[in-house]
């Protein structure tokens, strides 16, 4: 066979330019199209502009969960061990110390870090069924991870507490209406052993239930992977999930950490 | 002998094809424009679709998964700005 000249491999090179270049914009418009076409979704009959016609619109059942409040920063401090004890730090208000802004237990032994977040977070079922959720988390998610350094005096602490959104008293307003009713049947897991939605406790109408430690692989916050007990309905959909760090007093200092939680939701079916 | 003329007339009309072609350099120079070319549209592609899955999840035509939502916690425990005298 003769070896192709060099002009051929020039008009062959131009070709798959040409290619290239016709393959892209084609690529590039169709997408144009298809936003044109499904951009607008009206219901209205296709092509009409008189006339009578039916038109259907089915709602499927779907779960849906949003965090509406979904960074909590307890910002960069020390403790300083001259203080009076350890240095806790909860987005509710079980230390009771402060009127506003993130609760300390000890002023003094809590030096610079971030009081102005007074919030957990603020779990909302956004879908049309009733769900329950669960959690999982990644990164540092134990208290030696999180806050760092040996324990003393039984520190630090990286826990969590569940409030329905009425008792919790969150600012941060939900997608649908805010809630006006305890979500959850006011029944949350509160930590404790049990069987099978036996660690879920009732009446839980006081915002100082139990905390009970972050883990990495998480539990049931509400309902199980049987019950659904988190409504849908707009005005009793929410629920808070407050933090608690305890730092001991003599803390190791480390890099910035972070904990980052996947909540889950689950419907029946 | 027949043989030996014919590689002869084979050569001369070889050079003389050569002589009317293209060098190898604007080969190669067509070459790198066609990779060039190649890259800028793949880089154009990606960028549209980008954009256009931007434009989609804003009018909420993509469905992601919204049985999930993640939260975030943070902390930074740095040395206090004297440490002089405060071992445990």
């Amino acid at each position: 066979m003769n070896d192709i000249s060099n002009k051929t491999i020039v008009i062959l090179l131009f070709v798959a330019m040409g290619i290239t270049l016709i393959g892209t914009i084609a690529t590039i418009s169709r997408l144009g199209y298809i936003e044109r076409s499904y951009g607008v979704v009206t219901g209205a009959l296709p092509g009409s502009q008189n006339g009578t016609g039916t038109s259907t619109l089915t709602v499927i059942a779907f779960a849906a969960i949003s965090n509406d409040f979904n960074t909590i920063q307890f910002g960069s401090g020390y403790t300083n061990n001259s203080g009076g004890g350890p240095c806790v730090m909860a987005t509710n208000n079980k230390a009771g110390t402060s009127t506003s802004g993130m609760i300390f237990s000890n002023v003094t032994t809590c030096v610079s870090f971030n009081n102005s977040n007074d919030k957990g977070f603020l779990l909302e079922n956004t879908g049309n069924v009733n769900i329950s959720v669960n959690y999982t988390c990644s990164g540092s998610c134990i208290a030696t991870t999180f806050i760092g350094g040996a324990t003393s005096d039984g520190f630090p602490f990286f826990e969590l507490a569940i409030s329905p959104k009425t008792v919790a008293n969150h600012s941060t307003p939900e997608v649908g209406s805010n809630d006006t009713a305890m979500s959850c049947g006011n029944r949350f897991n509160n930590g404790s052993s049990g069987g099978n939605g036996g660690n879920f406790e009732r009446n839980n109408s006081n915002i100082n239930q139990s905390y009970f430690n972050v883990s990495v692989g998480g539990q049931f916050l509400c309902g199980s992977a049987a019950e659904y007990p988190l409504e849908s309905v707009d005005t009793q959909d929410a629920f808070v999930i407050n933090l608690n760090v305890s730092l001991p007093r003599y803390v190791v200092p480390g890099g910035a950490k972070t904990a980052t939680f996947t909540f889950n939701a689950f419907a029946s079916g | 002998m027949k043989k030996k003329v014919s590689r002869k007339r084979n050569a001369v009309r070889s050079n003389a094809v050569r002589s009317n072609d293209i060098s190898v350099r604007t080969v190669m120079i067509v070459l790198v424009i066609v990779i060039l070319v190649s890259i800028a549209s793949l880089g154009i592609y990606v960028d549209a679709l980008q954009q256009f899955q931007d434009r989609m999840m804003q009018q909420g035509m993509l469905i992601t998964d919204l049985t999930q939502a993640q939260g975030h916690a943070s902390i930074e425990i740095i040395a206090p700005p004297n440490t002089e005298g405060d071992a445990p």
